[in-house]
């Protein structure tokens, strides 16, 4: 009897700690300053960067990982008692997304101004692109030239018939490039280009930007669309095999001679009701530092926003390019009607 | 001083089938030890589980020792009620030595462990109290599984078929050893069973339950000799029964009743026709050691079996038979008959 | 009923209360999805009418199918040869088949994805056998390759209860017909599979009711079912009540599945005395066909978990330095203190619940007290959705009183938290620990419970010291089938995990959709490591 009452009461310290953990965690740091970051990035760079931060502000980052969509879920259902001071995203659209819900806060400040150009972050200061990502198109060495290839509207010429290979119209970056679509082109258009390059695929639509590229290599297509940073994980991938999917591929930017090439930002916004307000802007200060920015090139072969850094070696090799200065909140505004045109054409 | 009374009780498993209980009314005096038979569905075991407390009754009392323990406003627990139970399968806890099964219900007992030896020693098992259940014979555990619901010093004690696990040939030693131990406590008792043996050895009082009645109630001599239907008759040995017609072949003069019996052992039968005996053709003989049992067709047409000493075989085809008319049981089909 | 209830002197009040507390608790979830298909779908109901429902229909209905031929091959006749043939390795063949259980599904289709990609085993052998030719690639990511990957990972369901039925039910039948002079494989298809069949088709609801509700492979692999649509419309479309609405008519779907089921079961019940069952008399067939037999069994196997598991170490092999940190160690902790917890509580909640049901005098207890069982028949997105909306009132609602009356500031205290989140395993998961549980009380039969009772002794402490001792096996089996459970469970916990708390099933999807499919091996090692330890337990426990 008294041994089964003390495993009873031992279980019931257990559970009534659940409940607690969280709490407790937040008091102990209480005298300590701190930054309370929602992001969606999961990158091994990004831990390192949040490390130096601090180390040199003494400001203690407390990290919680989730998908984008989940943490505007959460601060909203939060509203005022969110702890939430940053909100980290993958692209543009969800800080948009965020903005509109009222869950971000407008920030001045100077020095974010001159590290970040105009058009990569929001005209009321709620959040600030990162890094950039470019949406390209890759191709087999072996059986693509360069010249055959000039823009996205293109692709959808006859002669990629079952050639082309693109992921899902669930993905982000597809969303956006839609997005991008009907900003320029409006949405007839933009739901023929859809249609033309579902023509021309050369499987149903699965699988992750990486697994495009394999798919090339394997012969199952020519041309993917994928976005340039994975051209570079490929490259450095622990797996020899992977690298030399990587090898296998060229890097092409397309719409140079027009809008330029798409493009999409991986960027931060000042939650509403951020406790800690100051921290916040500095640790995004910090983010976009040259120091910062040069880690996201080289690590995660992402291109910097800060125009004073100088690119990492491979994405130099990839040559320079234009980009599409379309307004990146346009991305987000345009999401929902980029999902739905994916539906009508029937793009999965 | 009546030990435990039972008023008016009625139970249904099923709202759409009958009862299995039916307005039953039963009382126990202090000391007795009452067996409860009948044909399987009779009620026999929900009876018992009622007076212990693990069914409840849709309605009447039930009150053990002057303490109602049901009623339409009261119910008490099973656990509460004080009342002994030994279970048809022994039910002995087996991760638990003997000692601690026979303990297990004495923590009120202000000598837990002295009472334990007292009834371990009372049942015989006094050097088994440290093994296990499973290292006990059949007959061990019957004693101890006694044993453990004596323990507790209960008002009264239920046993539910309580030798029906047991083998043919150790059941009847185990069987005296028991009832004497039982009758040695002077609790009382209850014990249902479908083995006549035990009810007529045991009993000093029977009651037959019939499709959720007591139909008869009395000693097993009174329960022999006057049992009130022939499937009470029956429970108690063979027994040829007459329908009024058949009877009527016979011309013996008896009051008129639905049905008439005898058991084989009291037809009386000669090799010689004698004063109102029948003549009889024997149709098949039976050798069942100490007697053997012959189906005689009477000259009436109507067959009968009979029973004679094993050592005195009837010889010949033909016999003369009387039905002595004390011996002649009647019955009445306004009385609850059961199957005939 | 109330008044009756609560008048009749012969009902155990505080623990009836209890029973129907709980009832209660687990029905809300469940009630607020239904009650949905009442207040109709939101916007885009209209745009999925258009153009996606047919296809989440197609490709939902199809996999069911599919599974299903599949599945019924992969388990019925693995389970036959090892219950009627004896042959060497049989003992060990016959419990290697219900290894992939410790496979979820979402693994076994990210090692299929990458055995057959570029750079994986299959089309590098081609590469080295065939030189360039391509026409051998296989495409496994689509709807042809998840049903396979889907079946591999979940015929052990399947498995189990046919063999359970040859080994426990079908031999007084089988050696009869012997006897009379039919073939064996007479016998299996005239005789056993007709009689295993309401067994075999419980085991297949199973799978049809994981197929249904699965996310993580369907997602990687871009088929569009049901489930994912529900992911869909919340995010994508921003729309909470359509996916509401989707899981409601998931829900109803698979709640008619379970009373047709329960039709067949009831309509067709052999059951036979299963006293004296020693299983089939086992033929030893000829050398040749013992081999032949081995190759069969070592098919499923093989593709489902050896293949897989190859492909798991390999990975992680490549990754374990990336992927190994102090915060791996966390996940592995914030899984097993997660599933621990949720195997406590289904344990406990069951046992009660059995005890309740039988210490109630109360018709109306005893059949209510089965209720919570329904959860694990609900898809854990459409459970996440169902607690996330009755709690997030509540959570708001107490945060509200508590800031007006008592000028307190709190957080939520269900929703997002470890406490909703383990209500919300505990919901789903209550049926796998219930179900063992009650088929080892049910063996051992309530009379120790009443013999205890009978001597006094009150119910805690009958439970303490007579109903568990005695059921240990049985609470034991529950336990860690629950812990596996959740240790694998992927949609709910995605939905409903608590921030800053990642589990290892979470990481692995994380890492998969995050096109790092290779460093999803650590933790999916770590979760299918955990998943053998039960099956052996279970193993155990049906060959006793």
């Amino acid at each position: 009897m008294k041994k089964y009452s003390i495993v009873i009461f031992y279980l019931m310290v257990i559970l009534l700690n659940s409940c607690t953990i969280s709490s407790n965690k937040e008091k102990v740091q209480e005298s300590q300053q701190k930054v309370n970051v929602y992001t969606h990035r999961h990158y091994a760079p990004d831990k390192e960067l949040f490390e130096q931060f601090e180390k040199e502000q003494n400001i203690k980052v407390n990290v919680i990982n989730a998908s984008a969509d989940e943490l505007i879920l959460k601060m909203e259902n939060e509203g005022s008692q969110s702890p939430a001071d940053v909100l980290i995203t993958v692209d543009a659209g969800r800080l948009q997304r965020a903005k509109e819900k009222d869950l971000l806060q407008s920030i001045n400040s100077d020095l974010l101004k001159s590290n970040i150009p105009d058009h990569l972050r929001d005209v009321d200061g709620h959040w600030f692109g990162l890094t950039k990502r470019s949406r390209v198109i890759v191709y087999s060495k072996d059986r693509v030239t360069k010249d055959q290839l000039s823009t996205y509207e293109a692709l959808t010429d006859d002669q990629w018939l079952g050639k082309i290979l693109i992921r899902s119209s669930g993905n982000i970056y597809n969303q956006s490039l839609m997005a991008s679509m009907i900003a320029n082109l409006g949405e007839e258009a933009a739901a023929q280009w859809a249609a033309g390059i579902l023509k021309n695929m050369a499987r149903p639509p699965k699988g992750s930007d990486r697994d495009q590229m394999k798919a090339v290599a394997a012969g199952v297509g020519d041309l993917a669309i994928v976005n340039t940073y994975y051209v570079g994980k490929l490259l450095n991938s622990p797996d020899s095999l992977e690298r030399k999917v990587g090898q296998q591929m060229g890097i092409f930017f397309p719409n140079q001679e027009g809008r330029g090439t798409h493009i999409n930002v991986s960027g931060a916004g000042v939650a509403k009701y951020a406790p800690n307000k100051a921290n916040a802007i500095k640790f995004i200060e910090f983010l976009s530092s040259a120091a910062a920015q040069e880690i996201f090139s080289s690590s995660n072969f992402e291109y910097p926003v800060n125009t004073n850094v100088k690119i990492s070696p491979l994405l130099q090799s990839w040559g320079t390019f234009k980009e599409d200065k379309l307004s990146l909140s346009t991305l987000g505004v345009l999401n929902k009607s980029a999902v739905l045109l994916f539906d009508q054409v029937g793009w999965k | 001083m009546t030990v435990l009374n039972i008023k008016g009780v009625t139970k249904s498993y099923k709202l759409d089938q009958k009862h299995v209980l039916s307005n039953f009314n039963f009382t126990l005096e202090k000391g007795e030890i009452c067996a409860i038979i009948g044909e399987s569905g009779a009620g026999k075991s929900t009876l018992l589980k009622l007076i212990a407390g693990l069914e409840t009754s849709d309605s009447g009392t039930i009150v053990i020792d002057g303490k109602t323990v049901e009623s339409a406003s009261k119910f008490i627990a099973a656990e509460n009620r004080g009342i002994g139970f030994v279970f048809q399968d022994f039910a002995l806890f087996p991760h638990m030595s003997i000692k601690k099964n026979i303990g297990y219900g004495l923590s009120q007992f202000p000598d837990k462990t002295a009472r334990v030896s007292e009834v371990l020693r009372m049942v015989g098992l006094e050097s088994h109290g440290d093994r296990y259940p499973d290292e006990l014979s059949g007959g061990e555990q019957q004693r101890i599984a006694l044993a453990r619901a004596l323990a507790p010093h209960p008002k009264l004690l239920l046993l539910d078929e309580p030798f029906s696990n047991l083998d043919s040939e150790l059941k009847s030693q185990i069987r005296n050893e028991l009832f004497e131990i039982i009758k040695g406590t002077g609790v009382s008792c209850i014990f249902v069973t479908h083995d006549a043996n035990d009810a007529i050895s045991l009993a000093n009082k029977i009651a037959v339950l019939d499709q959720g009645k007591v139909i008869q109630m009395g000693t097993s001599k009174e329960l022999f000799d006057q049992p009130l239907t022939p499937a009470i008759a029956r429970f108690f040995g063979g027994i040829n029964i007459f329908s009024h017609e058949d009877f009527q072949r016979f011309k013996i003069e008896l009051e008129k009743a639905d049905f008439y019996g005898i058991r084989p052992e009291q037809i009386e039968y000669s090799l010689k026709p004698e004063k109102k005996s029948y003549s009889a053709i024997i149709i098949r003989e039976t050798f069942h050691g100490l007697w053997r049992k012959y189906k005689v067709k009477l000259s009436n047409q109507i067959e009968v079996d009979m029973v004679v000493d094993a050592q005195v075989p009837i010889q010949g085809k033909e016999v003369f038979i009387t039905l002595p008319p004390e011996h002649l049981l009647i019955f009445h089909k306004n009385e609850r008959q059961g199957k005939v | 009923m109330s008044s009756s209830f609560y008048h009749n002197a012969k009902i155990d009040k505080k623990w009836s209360i209890i029973t129907i507390l709980i009832v209660l608790l687990f029905g809300i979830p469940l009630l607020t999805i239904l009650l949905k298909l009442f207040s109709g779908p939101g916007e885009s109901w209209q745009h999925i009418k258009e153009y996606l429902l047919l296809d989440y229909l197609f490709n939902s209905l199809f996999l069911m199918v599919a599974c299903s031929a599949f599945t019924l091959t992969l388990g019925v006749i693995p389970a036959w040869l090892v219950s009627a043939y004896s042959f060497p390795f049989r003992k060990l063949l016959q419990w290697l088949l219900i290894l992939p259980l410790a496979f979820p599904n979402y693994l076994t289709a990210y090692a299929y994805a990458g055995l057959f990609d570029y750079s994986g085993i299959y089309e590098q052998m081609m590469f080295k056998i065939f030189g360039l030719n391509r026409i051998s690639h296989v495409d496994v990511m689509g709807i042809w390759g998840l049903a396979w990957v889907m079946s591999f990972s979940l015929y052990p369901y399947v498995y189990l209860s046919a063999r359970s039925f040859f080994t426990h039910q079908s031999q007084i039948q089988m050696n009869a017909a012997k006897v009379l002079g039919a073939s064996r494989f007479k016998a299996f298809y005239s005789i056993a599979l007709p009689l295993a069949r309401p067994a075999v088709v419980g085991g297949l609801l199973l799978v049809v009711m994981e197929v249904l509700g699965d996310y993580g492979s369907a997602y990687y692999y871009g088929v569009s079912t049901y489930t994912t649509a529900i992911f869909r419309s919340w995010f994508s479309l921003e729309e909470p009540e359509t996916a509401v609405y989707l899981s409601a008519q998931l829900c109803m779907f698979i709640l008619f599945l379970i009373v047709i089921e329960r039709g067949l079961r009831r309509k067709k019940k052999y059951q036979f005395n299963s006293e004296h069952t020693r299983g089939l008399i086992k033929n030893k067939p000829k050398a040749h066909l013992q081999i032949i037999f081995i190759i069969i069994i070592m098919i499923p196997i093989l593709l489902g978990f050896i293949l897989p598991l190859i492909q798991m170490v390999y990975w992680a092999s490549l990754t374990f330095k990336v992927v190994w940190s102090s915060s791996l160690v966390t996940t592995v902790w914030s899984s097993f203190y997660l599933s621990m917890m949720t195997a406590l509580i289904s344990t406990f909640i069951s046992l009660f619940l059995i005890y309740a049901a039988k210490w109630s005098r109360s018709n109306v207890i005893k059949r209510l007290s089965s209720l919570p069982i329904l959860g694990y028949s609900v898809p854990g997105a459409v459970i996440a959705v169902g607690i996330m909306i009755p709690t997030l009132i509540f959570d708001k609602w107490l945060v509200n009183i508590t800031q007006v009356y008592f000028n307190w500031s709190i957080e939520f205290l269900i929703n997002g938290t470890l406490i909703g989140l383990i209500f919300a395993y505990t919901v789903r998961f209550l049926a796998v620990a219930y179900h063992p549980i009650e088929a080892s009380i049910q063996k051992a039969g309530i009379r120790f419970d009443q013999a205890a009772q009978m001597m006094g002794v009150q119910k805690w402490k009958r439970m303490l010291q007579i109903n568990i001792p005695l059921n240990k096996l049985g609470l034991i089996t529950g336990f860690l089938l629950v812990f596996v459970d959740t240790m694998k469970e992927l949609p709910l916990t995605l939905l409903l995990k608590p921030f800053g708390i990642m589990t290892l099933s979470v990481k692995a999807f994380e890492y998969a959709s995050d096109e790092r499919i290779a460093e999803t091996a650590v933790p999916a090692l770590f979760i299918i490591i955990t998943g053998l330890i039960p099956i052996f337990f279970l193993h155990r426990m049906i060959n006793k």
